[in-house]
Parts: structure tokens; sequence; C-alpha cells
């Protein structure tokens, strides 16, 4: 009877079908979304080498630890921990010799023998969220170490360059080719020769583009001395850095986590996180972001559903002598009920099993869109087996909600002013 | 056949109209017997149809009694009610109230199904029924294919279905012609005279409620 009457009800199921179809489609996409931005975190931060990463007091973007080599250095004598580096991360301007092209660029600084270890088995460098592929191995630094360090940053200079393929064709620079950064301290600019290009996730377009004009890394010294981060005003060594990369030899969590705990209290001003600390500061630091995420995905569903409610509520006033016949003659209250549950779960079941197909463009379109806004070749969306489980429980429940409404209504209907056609 | 099959005992059914109460039964007591063929005849708002409903355990009576085979049916919880109305009545209605999205073998079936009638069983019994009203070859038409008098006529298949002891008709013969009407009160008269089956019949029409056992005239939601 339950397929009868949608059936007999063409026009009025399909319409109901496809607000259904286009509410699923909408939270799919959303969700898609909100699931993507951490399971993309995640997947990062999951592929690191490092254990551990030891960051400023602030922000893990200042370059806020004094004496970044030595503490490197001195970490790695503690017992479980196997390699330790420091970083810097600051943005700096560079030029083409010949003056053509200039602009702000996020640098990278790093001790290249160290931070080659970092690299995962896919060629990836990831440092501070932003994952550097390698096409080549040996598209790398030609000096090792870190030579500037030396003698209180009185060493020689690195004088080398890694641009990531973005910035390296917009500038038409390749291996071999020179640029110039500037040097804060007397604004004047130091020649550095490009070693090799990297890929990277930067697309050079979208808002990443407009404010960088692209990444490139050099060794850590040279970086500090170009932005100030290696001498003070009254000629102490500073040696600040970003953050210093832990990759431990302990197996377990568990060790992870009591190495990290000794560690904190080692160096109490600075945070030690482990990667399941940074995943629970993004996680709460996107939390709201998904929340509006899903609170768009349900309010179209929601919306979806009071149709539906109401197409059903004023099928069923159509149909209140039928039903009231349906009572007269012996059609328990259950029965009546468990027939219009029925009758709008399957068309909100087929609805939102429609609804995944677009649901999936809907999300590609979006992962493409953001892509390019942002300007990072990331997975923004995810389009997962537990997305869709979620999406349908979610699209299920609701719709259990919604349909008991006119489900009650008609189990409660009065017989005698029914079968008049009163309802 | 001789023992009551309905009793009423000073029934009474108020209805509120606005500000003001309608007593649409008014006192009223009667007696059926088991296999009798009644009609009940009155103007229009004379009562007749809240006895039907009352009796049919569609409504139920503000005061007094009302007995069904043997059983005290006024203050049923709905539950029972529906179970009695399956089991052991048969509704006809004016305007034959057929489900428009099934056939006429599925409207006689669905009371079946919801006894929990095996599917054989009841797609056979479904099919004697309609022989037995003569619409054996119009089994799988759905109602807007039928005739007012077809119609009807898989509604009073539909009211055996369940084997019921009472059979209760509001106005069978209003909606269609008075060839079809004969033909439709014969099958009535054979349902009550072969099968024992206890009519309870309400019309405006004389000839229709001459060819009753007895004739009950209500006025003013009295029994006269």
């Amino acid at each position: 009877m339950i397929f009868q009457g949608l059936a007999r009800r063409k026009l009025r199921t399909i319409l109901v079908v496809t607000s259904i179809m286009i509410s699923t489609t909408l939270l799919v996409s959303m969700m898609s979304i909100s699931d993507g931005m951490y399971s993309m975190y995640q997947e990062e931060v999951r592929e690191r080498k490092n254990d551990l990463v030891i960051t400023g007091p602030e922000t893990t973007y200042q370059a806020a630890i004094s004496g970044g080599h030595e503490m490197a250095e001195n970490i790695s004598d503690v017992e479980g921990v196997h390699r330790s580096t420091p970083f810097l991360m600051e943005p700096a301007t560079i030029r083409i010799p010949d003056g053509t092209r200039s602009g702000s660029v996020l640098s990278l600084g790093v001790i290249p023998k160290e931070a080659k270890y970092f690299l995962s088995r896919e060629m990836t460098l990831t440092l501070q969220g932003i994952s550097l592929n390698f096409y080549e191995e040996d598209n790398w630094f030609r000096i090792d170490d870190d030579p500037r360090y030396d003698d209180g940053f009185e060493g020689k200079w690195g004088g080398e360059v890694m641009l990531d393929a973005a910035l390296a064709q917009k500038w038409k620079l390749g291996t071999g080719d020179r640029i110039e950064a500037m040097d804060e301290r007397t604004s004047e600019y130091r020649v550095f020769f490009v070693s090799g290009v990297f890929g990277s996730d930067l697309s050079g377009g979208g808002i990443l583009g407009e404010i960088i004009s692209g990444l490139v890394i050099f060794h850590l010294a040279d970086l500090q001395c170009l932005t100030l981060h290696d001498i003070g005003g009254n000629g102490t060594v500073l040696d600040e850095v970003s953050g210093v990369l832990v990759a431990s030899d302990l197996g377990s969590d568990v060790s992870i986590s009591q190495l990290a705990r000794t560690l904190q209290s080692r160096y109490p001003f600075y945070h030690v996180y482990t990667k399941e600390d940074l995943l629970r500061e993004f996680k709460q630091n996107i939390d709201f972001t998904r929340v509006y995420y899903l609170a768009i995905g349900s309010v179209s569903l929601v919306i979806g559903l009071l149709f539906v409610m109401s197409v059903i509520l004023i099928s069923l006033h159509e149909r209140t002598r039928e039903l009231a016949t349906l009572r007269a003659i012996g059609i328990s209250r259950k029965t009546l009920f468990t027939m219009v549950m029925g009758e709008s779960m399957i068309v909100i079941i087929i609805g939102s099993l429609l609804g995944f197909i677009p649901g999936y463009f809907a999300s590609m379109w979006a992962n493409d869109y953001i892509q390019a806004s942002v300007g990072l070749q990331w997975d923004f969306t995810v389009f997962s087996s537990k997305l869709l489980i979620d999406t349908f429980t979610w699209v299920l429940g609701a719709g259990l909600m919604i349909s008991m409404v006119p489900a009650i209504r008609v189990s409660r209907i009065n017989i005698t002013s029914g079968i008049k056609g009163g309802g | 056949m001789d023992e009551d099959m309905i009793v009423l005992k000073n029934v009474v059914k108020r209805y509120k109209v606005g500000r003001s109460v309608i007593r649409a039964l008014d006192n009223v007591s009667l007696n059926i017997r088991s296999g009798d063929f009644v009609a009940i005849q009155g103007p229009s708002g004379s009562g007749k149809t809240t006895l039907l409903n009352v009796v049919g355990c569609i409504d139920s009576p503000d005061s007094g009694t009302v007995r069904l085979d043997g059983q005290d049916v006024g203050r049923l919880p709905e539950g029972k009610l529906g179970r009695i109305r399956l089991e052991r009545l048969g509704f006809v209605f004016q305007q034959f109230h057929l489900i428009p999205v099934l056939t006429a073998l599925d409207n006689v079936i669905l009371p079946m199904k919801e006894a929990k009638i095996p599917r054989a069983v009841r797609r056979k019994r479904g099919e004697e029924l309609l022989s037995l009203v003569g619409l054996e070859k119009r089994m799988d038409h759905r109602p807007h294919q039928l005739s007012g008098g077809e119609m009807q006529r898989v509604c009073i298949a539909r009211a055996l279905a369940n084997r019921p002891k009472v059979l209760l008709a509001d106005e069978p013969t209003g909606e269609i012609d008075s060839k079809t009407s004969a033909r439709i009160m014969k099958l009535f008269r054979s349902l009550n005279g072969k099968q024992g089956l206890t009519v309870l019949l309400v019309t405006h029409d004389l000839a229709v409620a001459k060819q009753a056992n007895r004739t009950i005239t209500m006025v003013d939601g009295r029994i006269r």
C-alpha cells in the first residue's frame, strides 16, 4: 500500500525526493569540507617523521626559542631521542638580480643534513603544516651543515636556497640561477645560488598567493642572519628559531608522551607537542568552523525535511476519509503509524541515497574552489564511506523525527468526523 | 439464532455544536437478535448514523450500555474496539470508501492482512468473496475503473473478509441507481438468509427498508 500510494502520487513523490536529494547534496558537501579539514591535517601530522615539536610560548609561527642550535644538540642527547633539529619560519624579501621581480616569500631555515632525515618515504617534508614534495633525491642543498652558525654567526654563508616549483615557474628560475635576499640589518641584498627546485602544496594563487610570492628554503643560520634572529643588539648570540623537531626511537605513544613530559620539564617556558597534542589543538581551533559547516548542511536538511513533512501532512489531509475508513474497518493505529512512517522514510531514503551522487560532485567542486581560493593544493574535502554513513544516519535520524509528526496525527485520527471528510 | 447479538440500554450520545449540546441518541434501548435483518429509518439528523457508529464501536456512548455478542463494548479501550471492528463487524459505507491505490482484490484482502491471515489463505478468500459478489472478472481493477454498484460490491466483499458476525451498512444504496440498488439488497438478503449474518442497515429509502425483517424508525435521537 505504501508503494502504491507513492507511485500514484508521482509528481508529489518526485518533488519530495528531489527536496531530500538537494538537502543531502548540501549536507554531504558541507560535511565533506568539515571532515576534510580535520582529516587533511590529521594525515599531514601522522606522516611527519618528528614525534615531537617544541615551539615558543606564544604561537608556533614566532621565532621565540633562543639558542635553537644548542637546544637541538642537547635534546639529541636525551634518552629516547633519535634526532632533533631546529627550524625557522619567517618571511623574507627576495628579488631577481636584474630587479625585474621581487616579493615577500615564506622562508624556511633548516640544517640540510638533519632536515633531510625528516623527509618521509613519500619525499615530503612537512613543517608547520606545509608539505614540501621533493621531485628528485639529488635536488637538495650542496652543503649539508649550517656553516654560518659557526663562530657566533661569523662563519661562511651557506649561500644557497631551494625554491618551490610555483615560484620558480612564476619567476622563470631553475637550478643554477641566482636570487638575492634582503638582509634586514643593512637592507642590502645578498646573492644566493639556487641549488634546487621542489614541489610544494602552494599553488602560487589564491589568498596565499597574494600574501606570499612563494616558499624558499635557506640554511637556518643564513635565514637567521637575514631576519635578525642571529645576534641581538648588544652582541649576544640569540640563535632564535621557530621550533625544534624531535624524532624519537621509542615505539609506543605512552613512551613518547613520557619523553614529551621530560622535555617539557626541562624547557618549562616552551611548548612540547606530541602529534596527538597537535591534532587536539587543531581540532579545538577548527571546531567552530566544523560546527558552522555542519550547521549550514543541517539547516538545508531541516528545510528539506520540513517540506517533506508539510507535503505529507497535506497529502494525509486529503486522504482523511481513506485513513478514517481504514481505522473504521479495524486497521490499527500501529499499522497506520507504520504506514505513514514507511511512506515518508522511503522517500527520505531514496532522496538521501540519490543525493550522494551530486553530493560527491559538489564536494569535488568545493575542494577545487577552496584550493583555488586559498592557494594550497590540499584535499580540503573528503568523500569517505564514513562520511556517507554519517550523513545517511543523520538524514535518517532527522527524517524519523520529522515523520513522527504526521504519523502520530494519522494514528490519532477521529474516525467519525474523518469518514465525513472532516479529519 | 435467537440470542441477542446487539443490546443497547439507555444509550445517550451528545454532541457539542458551538455552545449548544445536541442529544444524538436520547435514552436509546434496542435488542437485535443474531441473524436479524434490521433497517433503521428516519429523517436527517435523527441519530441513525450515530446509532450505527455506537453499535459499530466507532463511537462510544456518553452513558448507557452497549453489548455486542454478549460483550460490553461501551467502555473498552480503542485498541480492543479496533480488534472487534476488525474481527466481528463488517462495514459498508454510502460512499464506498475504497482505497483508491489498491485493486479490488487488495481492498478485500486488506482487513485479512491486518488480522494476520496467511498470504495464500487471504488471497484465496479474497477471490472467493469477489466471486460471491459477482466481481470475479474485476479483481485487478482499481476503484476508479469500477462503477458505483461494483464499488459497493467490493465494499461488501471487504466487509465480509474476516467473517464478521454483524454487517453494518450506512445508506449502502444512497449513491447508486435503483436497478443496482435492488441487486445490492438482494446480496444483503442472501448474506442474511444463507450465512445467518446479522445485518443492521441505515437508509432513507422506504423501499430498501421494507426488505428488512424489521424496521426501526428514529426521530430526534429516539426510537419511535
